[in-house]
């Protein structure tokens, strides 16, 4: 009976614990400037090139906070939807074992998982650039003039955007984006406008159609 | 034995602790050296979640509007229909298949976790098209497989995060994107006669 009981007390516990656990994810915090133009909307962009700060911002125990560009490609089968981003990161939850760094990443999402990967560690005060675009037949990912990642391509195109992203309201999330550009076929081009939004607390200003700031 | 609770007491928080201490364990490291899955649910960078509408029309308006003849199935498994026909922009056409009713939801995220049969038709700029072996490339790379349709050859995988089958290829002929995709329910058979009902000769 005693055993009993103690099983049922572990199972219960754990059981507990990872609902805690799968709480946590569904909670994001955003602010985001998309190239604000018809073509991007419909998924048509080949590329996203952006510069940004590195703020050694607050991050509480278990979260995290990641500025990056992203391409994001149209809703799939079932309501799923993939993308490609690239930008730095600080929090224990997702650095693991880097005790609090700050580094620059690549991830991405496709049908087969999500898969994301540390570069280097970057510094407060520092500005890095990052460059996705698509090739024939992979879209490239570059940070400050390296590859980083090659992932192949299934889709011809996607939505570009720049974000300040978080998993706790709890959080600093001071960003600043600037030189924002997309790819066509005719090469790169500074955004000739932006659409801009967050999630509060959190804020976004727009500086000018290819700049935009975060926080607090 | 209610009475003896208390001595069970000392047990309990040991196992809390325990629980507790060994929580971290849990915690997959979302960004590693190697490509790592993520699923246990830890936060990880996403993308903001922006609510993709898809507007309501009917199957010769989103032929006019994407400016192409779409070709589609001319098989379905029994008791299937055409349920919603949704535009993305000017570029993308859903079509969504199903044995059931399906919502008037115009939201993609959330209309096409209803579906059982989905296609979805991209027109693309000649411009964009990937060479030749994309189908092959994508096997080797990314994993599923090919499937030859005649002259066309398709790539074929299980979506890991729904255990949707989705097979999808390139048509330079008409400057689409196709992709056909099941879910769960419904055989890889079935899924690869839809795909094949669309192509042409078939």
């Amino acid at each position: 009976m005693k055993k009993l009981i103690t099983i049922y007390l572990t199972i219960s516990v754990v059981c507990m614990l990872m609902s805690i656990l799968a709480l946590q994810d569904s909670s994001h915090w955003y602010a985001a400037g998309w190239w604000d133009e018809q073509m991007n909307w419909e998924y048509q962009t080949l590329g996203v090139y952006g510069v940004n700060s590195v703020y050694d911002v607050y991050v509480s125990s278990q979260t995290f906070v990641a500025e990056y560009v992203a391409v994001v490609f149209p809703p799939q089968q079932g309501g799923q939807q993939d993308w490609i981003e690239c930008g730095w990161i600080k929090g224990v939850s997702v650095v693991g074992d880097t005790q609090g760094k700050i580094m620059i990443y690549w991830g991405y999402k496709d049908e087969t998982g999500y898969y994301s990967s540390f570069w280097k560690e970057v510094f407060e005060g520092e500005s890095h650039w990052y460059k996705i675009y698509r090739g024939s037949n992979y879209w490239y990912v570059y940070s400050d003039g390296v590859l980083l990642k090659t992932v192949p391509l299934t889709y011809p195109g996607g939505l570009v955007q720049g974000a300040s992203e978080t998993s706790s309201d709890k959080n600093s999330m001071e960003g600043h984006f600037w030189n924002l550009k997309e790819k066509e076929p005719s090469g790169w081009w500074l955004w000739d406008s932006m659409y801009a939004d967050a999630d509060p607390p959190y804020w976004i200003q727009i500086i000018n159609s290819h700049e935009f700031i975060t926080g607090p | 034995m209610l009475s003896k609770i208390h001595t069970y007491i000392p047990i309990m928080v040991v196992i809390l602790l325990l629980c507790i201490v060994a929580a971290p364990l849990f915690h997959h490291e979302g960004v590693t050296q190697e490509p790592v899955s993520t699923e246990f649910g830890i936060p990880s960078p996403t993308v903001p979640p922006r609510a993709v509408t898809g507007t309501p029309v009917s199957l010769k308006e989103a032929q006019e509007i994407l400016g192409t003849e779409f070709p589609l199935p001319k098989y379905l498994p029994k008791g299937f229909e055409l349920k919603r026909v949704l535009l993305l922009g000017k570029n993308i056409v859903y079509l969504i298949y199903s044995d059931k009713e399906v919502s008037n939801e115009t939201n993609l995220l959330k209309v096409l976790k209803e579906g059982k049969i989905e296609i979805i038709l991209q027109k693309v700029r000649p411009e964009y098209f990937p060479s030749e072996n994309i189908a092959e490339m994508l096997a080797r790379d990314v994993g599923g497989s090919v499937i030859s349709f005649g002259e066309i050859k398709a790539w074929a995988i299980v979506d890991v995060r729904n255990n949707w089958f989705i097979i999808k290829w390139w048509d330079r002929d008409r400057l689409l994107r196709i992709s056909v995709g099941t879910d769960p329910s419904i055989s890889h058979e079935e899924t690869v006669k839809v795909a094949y009902s669309m192509m042409r000769g078939s």
